[in-house]
């Protein structure tokens, strides 16, 4: 709106000049810095009323006195440029978006504020920023773009990214997830939203900002705005790019050698040395055999425009990514059109279609790069005929598994969403909107006989289908008006449905007949797997907020949401979500005007509010019986859910106090924006076991609360602003730190691997303490002899002591020989010898046990770190991006299966080999081989790692054809790029990456070995007709 | 401004009326449990899902109970070494007690409603003799799941009501054994012998037999012989049972129905059920066992001079050169090498003979040696040893009530292997240190033993278990 304004004010101006006598004729060409025509830029010269806008193609033409006349270029959102004509007669001139325009529009819920107005803490991303991204999903074009949001990325064809607001703030992996807002539909992920369909991201931070979505708003809101058309000649735009990637570094295995001396440690059980055999006679580097070069083909098609009264946009996108593991693929196809069409000034529709198809191969990891460094490396891939092996001695071929295992997603998702604005009178407008979105999942999975472990082979599959129908319709007025000029007041209040079902089937099948045909004609159907289900809930909500403003100077907001939902009892259905804010723009108060020449603007914050979270089971508050697991003697059977039903849960509410301060200096070329909060969740939903002996194993109850405090920064600043050269530079930190302040004390205080002699990772949840933090039992040493096991009264180990012969001679302690009791511990019941693992005997008794376990290390960063970088020289950009995670530990559970010893056929890694205890007076760090284990390998600190990382994530180099050699082809305009991620990472963390996605809360930061995240380089063209 | 609050009032009401009809959303593939426990239907599927407790607290833990700590098994490379060498923890698999209260919950239901809906509108076809029945089994399985919590942990929490409400008490302290036994287990299995309809015979299902069984072995446990005796000769009373002849000897694990020496076996179908655990664990096609057969079982039965022992081959595979499979629970499928198939795990059935004729006789065999009635013990040994394929004992062997004690007791172990028996044998006859401390420590010198403190003969009570119920206290020294 405001574009067309100063549009019809500079025909105005260009009316009135015409009359002037001008010599020479000027013809040039304004684009953007990525050489994108701009049209409607206001050019006029100097000191002169002379002047014209540019049109759809970004020309113009004007006529000037001589060379030393200078013309003004101005654009609503772009930085005004003045330019000295010269001799030139032909001119282009690139405008550069400003860096942060206070007057721009945010959008919030069911409404919009300007940017200066804001009382909350708001980021906002434009789609620049994400284009440059090139990501296949939005979530991971997000990832470092605005403080207080960590993205952890996924590595696999197809995965999405977790997204997380400001911390954890419940238990529950669901519960921790962020509310999407599409286009004003709600929604529990943004993976169908083609991330070059985004107009603009908004992440609402902070609770007074969030409130207004109050249910399902506690971590945070994202609200995604899709592109619509723009006035001018109609735009059609064709993306091609291509990216590879690569395994970004391998990881050492231990070769048929180095398996051949742990054979030998292993004795009779070390089987398979038969060098006859030609199962047992290889060497294989499996990494290599089971990755390839990945490549990621992408295009896409926009076509958009708009006249007078309608608009529309459309696009297209198909992608093609094949995985750096064989035959794991995700294969994508984005439409969506989206429309608008204003018969009156007073109406107008809106409606957005959108479907997308996803489809893709998902590799089983645990058989395939986990497998690959199991298996014995000397194990065939190959019969001697060339074909494929199956499963040898216990471990299967990762290759037979990769070709031959099928586990295929196919996706489908459709929404239909159409909606009015109403305008009553010019201060009140009413919107009301619908939409229907459904979305169907099939999966498919089938092993084949080759990989079947068993005896005889048999092939086993399974098929299911989901669909979800959901439904909302929301309507809203939103007031707005201007008091005696200095007073802006702003009122909205609305109501809003929603309701979904969901049915789903899955049927299981044995003995396929044959393995090409996997529809289940060909199997024989298991009725145990074989069910259907439905699944149904519903939410109803009164929404409203409040602005006042006065002079934009003192600004303040309120929001009451009432929210009900069908998941709680009749009784507790409802809650009340409020919030409020206020800011202050100290920057206007007459007291600052000795800074006015540095510092444009300046706000201060402060909001306080209450957001929710039902992120529970649909009939949760219901006790249920249920059938279909307990059969007896061909009757099924109904009993009791293990989950008793609580029908006095209620909302867990999460409240928030933001402070923050927004300062801009020097004409908006350096920004910072700083926040504080304390965001406190009380009443967590959370599972509180039951005694066994009532026969029901948990219920869900509002109980606990965890508290996260933090503080983040954002910095953007140009330091550069010429007229080849321009550099701008954003830093976001981000420091956060969770602690569960109050426990329900029936929760299992240890979370994960809760035996006293498995390696996985143990967690303590604990009322004050963080939550991530390792527990189990810290390494000191490897006994180098049996007598080394030798303490005194206090604990303090003796040293052994040998005569010339070799023979035993007595103790010391420290030096001086020692003649007192000799203490020994004692794991599970038997004493240690040299090459048992000393542990750290925290309670002072001979049994090392489940009491002498301590918190090792916690799970979660200290601070997230991101620099994006952005340098333009010419016609040349470069840009990257830098993030960094610190200070968290990652358990390597990957090193920890292989180096365990507990499967004979599972080889450690060659490290573990060489260094492993094997005679007595060895001095290492690696127990020695035993088959079974006395506690040697328990949840230690040798497998516990550092995961910090700086990751060179994103670069990208462009160069923009000149506008004549674009014309060349009939094109406005075009540019050509460089791409590359996850060029270079810095990090001691030893298996493939640190940056791992954790969905539990309780059990965070244990690596299993997943799909490790490829280097990628790629190539693109973007062309605009 | 009048006519936009009345918008606002107007949008306001649509919202709230329609709310709570909206908001009300029924489960769509369970029942709530004020819909059910109305009908006789009802009822068959609540006795249904109380079995198929029995079949999941059994699934792993009978065989953990009563084999896995003896010296007829030995833990593999891929078990939990624990077992082996008296190394319990509170985390040990099988500590978990919940599957065996999940079972007692369900008999509790039964026993509140079944009453309930015999006396309604509905139930009045039921009948009382059906209606007892469903009770004596009700009674019968909750005696059982007390019966195994009293011998392996020591006391448990009593729960005699179902549990259905949040605000219902739900931190109950342990009960002595002693008071299980005599207030509970007795009790219940007395009145299950009253209510059971002594028609039924199906051993699928504890029937009247297999409630007089579990009376005499109730009694055999507390050391009480004569009513031991007596509940012995009630069994024998019903003319149903014979012991099942040697050719067929196999038939007890594979076709129980067809053998009139079950007593109570439970039913297993993979399809529906799942595999049995204990597959995985003992013989399984697609799994390492995490148990070895031991030494003394192993060299027993390929002596020579045992070579006519027909259970040897019938219930261990000697040609696993690993010794990690039991092929007893499987009908014999062997390759064109003659190696038996193994179903994997997941599709594996076990009919866990729960009590078979031959248990009870040479318990009853047991009570006559310790009532000096030796000739009716060597007697009722040779029953089973003949059976075997073995010559008979006579009394130039068997000279006296040690002997016989120890030939039952070897009996005992090489009829009942992996049938989850033996660690109750040992107990009940006080010799678990005598007998498992020189095997342990043969094989793992550092290993503690059970004669260094017998309070490890209970089980600990599992941690979780211990968090849920602040009013539970850890068996010592646990």
């Amino acid at each position: 709106m405001k574009r067309m304004l100063m549009q019809a004010v500079a025909l105005l101006l260009v009316a009135t000049v015409h009359a002037q006598t001008t010599r020479i004729k000027i013809i040039g060409y304004v684009i953007d810095p990525k050489g994108s025509p701009l049209a409607g830029v206001s050019v006029t010269v100097k000191g002169t009323e002379s002047g014209t806008l540019s049109d759809s193609s970004g020309r113009f033409e004007i006529r000037v006195h001589g060379p030393g006349s200078r013309l003004v270029f101005s654009l609503v959102s772009y930085e005004t440029k003045e330019e000295t004509v010269g001799k030139r007669m032909k001119l282009e001139v690139v405008l550069n978006e400003a860096s942060s325009s206070m007057n721009d529009v945010v959008v919030i819920g069911y409404g919009t504020q300007r940017k200066r107005d804001l009382t909350g803490a708001i980021t906002t991303i434009s789609s620049k920023q994400l284009e440059e991204r090139h990501t296949s999903s939005l979530g991971d074009a997000l990832q470092g773009l605005a403080a207080g949001v960590l993205v952890t990325t996924a590595a696999e064809p197809g995965a999405q990214p977790t997204i997380q607001i400001r911390g954890y703030s419940t238990f529950s992996s669901a519960g921790n997830t962020p509310l999407y807002v599409i286009d004003g539909i709600l929604s529990d992920n943004m993976s169908w939203v083609n991330p070059d369909d985004v107009q603009s991201v908004e992440i609402l931070k902070d609770a007074a900002s969030a409130a207004i979505y109050g249910s399902r708003s506690a971590n945070g809101v994202i609200i995604i705005t899709t592109k619509r058309g723009v006035e001018g000649k109609p735009r059609i735009g064709v993306q091609y790019l291509h990216v590879s990637g690569e395994l970004a570094h391998k990881l050492p295995q231990a070769n048929s050698k180095e398996v051949r001396l742990y054979r030998n440690e292993q004795g009779s059980s070390g089987v398979s040395t038969d060098s006859l055999n030609p199962s047992y006679n290889a060497d294989n580097d499996y990494q290599s055999v089971l990755t390839r070069i990945a490549a990621r083909d992408q295009v896409d098609f926009s076509a958009s425009g708009a006249s007078k009264n309608t608009n529309f946009y459309t696009s297209i996108r198909a992608l093609d990514d094949q995985g750096l593991i064989y035959n794991s693929y995700a294969k994508s196809l984005f439409f969506r059109t989206n429309i608008e069409f204003s018969p009156s000034s007073r109406f107008r529709y809106f409606g957005r279609m959108q479907f997308g198809y996803t489809t893709g191969n998902v590799i089983d990891e645990g058989n395939t790069i986990f497998q690959a460094f199991q298996r014995p490396p000397n194990y065939a891939l190959y019969n001697p005929d060339g074909s494929l092996t199956g499963y040898i001695s216990g471990r299967r071929n990762p290759l037979t598994v990769v070709l031959d295992q099928v586990n295929l997603n196919q996706n489908y998702n459709g929404s239909l969403f159409n909606q009015v604005d109403f305008t009553i009178v010019p201060a009140l407008k009413l919107t009301a909107n619908a939409v229907a979105t459904y979305t169907e999942t099939r999966n498919q999975q089938f092993l084949p006989k080759i990989l079947s472990s068993n005896n005889p082979l048999t092939n086993s599959g399974s098929e299911s289908f989901s669909r979800v129908i959901d439904w909302q319709a929301q309507s809203y007025l939103n007031y707005s008006r201007t008091f005696g000029g200095d007073h802006l007041v702003t009122l909205m209040a609305g109501t809003s449905a929603e309701s979904s079902q969901t049915n789903g089937d899955n049927e299981s099948a044995v003995n396929y007949v044959n393995e090409q045909v996997l529809t289940l004609n060909s199997g024989t159907i298991v009725p145990n797997g074989t069910t259907t289900t439905a699944t149904a809930d519903s939410r109803a909500s009164l929404f409203g907020r409040a602005t006042y403003g006065y002079k934009g100077r003192y600004l303040f907001a309120t929001t009451i949401r009432r929210d009900g939902s069908s998941r709680f009892g009749p009784d507790n259905r409802w809650g009340d979500f409020l919030s409020a804010s206020a800011a202050w723009r100290f920057s206007d108060e007459h007291f600052m005007h000795w800074s006015a020449g540095f510092l444009d603007d300046a706000k201060f914050r402060f909001s306080y509010g209450q957001t929710g979270n039902e992120s529970i089971g649909d009939y949760t508050a219901q006790t249920t019986y249920n059938f279909g697991n307990y059969y007896y003697n061909g009757i099924s059977g109904i009993a009791p859910s293990t989950t008793l039903g609580n029908p006095t849960l209620q909302w867990e509410a999460t409240t928030q106090q933001d402070a923050g301060l927004d300062l801009s200096f020097f004409r908006s070329r350096l920004l910072i924006v700083a926040d504080v909060y304390i965001k406190k969740t009380n009443n967590l939903l959370t599972q509180s076991p039951l005694p066994a002996e009532t026969g029901f194993s948990n219920y869900e109850v509002n109980y606990g609360s965890i508290r996260n405090r933090g503080f983040e920064l954002s910095i953007i600043g140009r330091p550069i602003l010429r007229r080849d050269f321009d550099w701008s530079i954003t830093y976001n930190l981000s420091v956060q730190k969770g602690v569960v302040t109050q426990l329900n004390a029936g929760l299992p205080a240890i979370q994960g691997n809760s035996a006293d002699a498995a390696g996985n990772a143990a967690w303590l949840l604990q009322a004050g303490q963080p939550l991530g933090n390792f527990y189990g039992w810290r390494q000191l040493r490897v006994y180098p002899y049996d007598l080394s096991n030798a303490y005194n009264a206090q604990w303090q180990p003796l040293s052994p002591d040998f005569d010339q012969a070799g023979n035993f001679s007595g103790y010391n302690f420290q030096g001086k020989a020692y003649t007192g009791p000799v203490h020994s511990l004692y794991g599970k019941g038997v004493k240690l010898k040299g090459g048992d693992v000393e542990y750290q005997n925290l309670n002072g008794d001979s049994v090392i046990d489940n009491n002498d376990r301590q918190i090792l290390g916690n799970a979660q960063p200290k601070f997230f770190f991101a620099v994006m970088n952005t340098m333009r020289y010419k016609k040349f950009s470069l840009s990257f991006t830098i993030n960094t995670q610190w200070g968290d530990k990652v358990y390597n559970n990957a090193a920890q299966t292989l180096d365990n010893y507990a499967t004979s056929n599972i080889i450690p890694q060659p490290d573990v080999i060489l260094h492993m205890w094997r005679h007595q007076g060895d001095v290492t760090q690696v127990p020695a081989y035993l088959k079974t284990s006395v506690g040697d390998i328990r949840m230690s600190n040798r497998f516990l790692e550092d995961g910090s990382f700086i990751r060179l994530a994103y670069a990208q180099l462009n160069y923009t054809f000149p506008i004549q050699a674009a014309h060349k082809i009939f094109a406005q305009a075009a540019n050509a790029y460089i791409y590359g991620s996850n060029l270079l990472m810095w990090t001691n963390y030893s298996w493939y990456d640190p940056e791992l996605i954790s969905t539990n809360p309780l059990q965070m930061g244990q690596d299993n070995g997943s799909y490790p995240r490829r280097r990628e380089l790629g190539i693109g063209l973007n062309i605009t007709f | 401004m009048g006519r936009q609050f009345v918008f606002v009032m107007l949008l306001a009401m649509t919202a709230v009326t329609g709310c709570k009809k909206f908001l009300t959303e029924k489960p769509q593939q369970q029942i709530t449990a004020g819909s059910f426990w109305k009908t006789n239907d009802d009822i068959v599927a609540g006795i249904a899902a109380m079995y198929n407790g029995v079949q999941q607290q059994c699934s792993y833990n009978y065989f953990a109970y009563g084999d896995g700590r003896t010296d007829n098994f030995w833990v593999s490379q891929y078990g939990n070494l624990a077992y082996s060498i008296n190394g319990l923890s509170n985390a040990t698999n099988g500590t978990d007690w919940a599957p065996i209260y999940t079972t007692i919950e369900r008999a509790n239901d039964l026993l509140m409603h079944v009453p309930i809906i015999a006396a309604s509108q509905e139930g009045q076809s039921i009948g009382a003799k059906a209606s007892n029945n469903y009770l004596a089994q009700a009674y019968g399985v909750r005696a059982f799941c007390y019966f195994t919590l009293l011998r392996i942990f020591g006391g448990a929490p009593v729960w005699r009501v179902p549990y259905d409400s949040v605000g219902q008490q739900k931190f109950i302290a342990r009960s002595s054994a002693e008071y299980l036994m005599d207030s509970l287990v007795l009790p219940d299995l007395l009145n299950a012998a009253n209510l059971a309809d002594t028609t039924q015979n199906t051993v699928w299902y504890v029937n009247v037999g297999g409630i007089r069984a579990m009376l005499m072995d109730a009694y055999m446990w507390k050391h009480d012989y004569p009513d031991a005796i007596y509940w012995y000769s009630r069994l024998t009373g019903t003319n149903r049972y014979k012991l099942e002849p040697t050719a067929t000897w196999k038939n007890l694990f594979i076709a129980p129905q067809s053998s009139a020496e079950s007593i109570w076996s439970l039913n297993w179908d993979w399809t529906v059920n799942g595999g049995a655990s204990i597959s995985g664990e003992i013989g399984a096609g697609n799994t390492n066992s995490q148990w070895w057969i031991s030494d003394v079982i192993w060299s027993y039965f390929t002596s020579a001079a045992n070579a006519k022992d027909i259970r040897g081959p019938q219930s261990i595979d000697f040609k696993a050169t690993n010794h990690d499979k039991v092929n007893k629970f499987y009908p014999v499928n062997l390759n064109a090498q003659g190696v038996q198939i193994y179903p994997a795990n997941n599709q594996a059935n076990v009919y866990f003979a729960l009590y078979r004729l031959a248990d009870l006789l040479l318990l009853r065999a047991e009570a006559a040696n310790c009532t000096y009635d030796t000739a009716t013990a060597i007697n009722l040994l040779n029953a089973i040893h003949v059976r075997a394929g073995l010559p008979a004992y006579t009394t130039a062997t068997l000279v006296d009530s040690t002997t016989i004690s120890n030939a039952l007791l070897a009996e005992r172990q090489w009829e009942f292997f992996a049938e989850g028996k033996r660690w109750y044998d040992l107990v009940r006859n006080g010799v678990v240190s005598s007998v498992l401390d020189p095997i342990m420590l043969k094989r793992y010198p550092t290993a503690q033993t059970f004669a260094s403190d017998p309070r490890k003969i209970l089980w600990p009570v599992n941690a979780n278990d211990l968090n849920a119920n602040p009013a539970l206290v850890q068996n010592p020294p646990y």
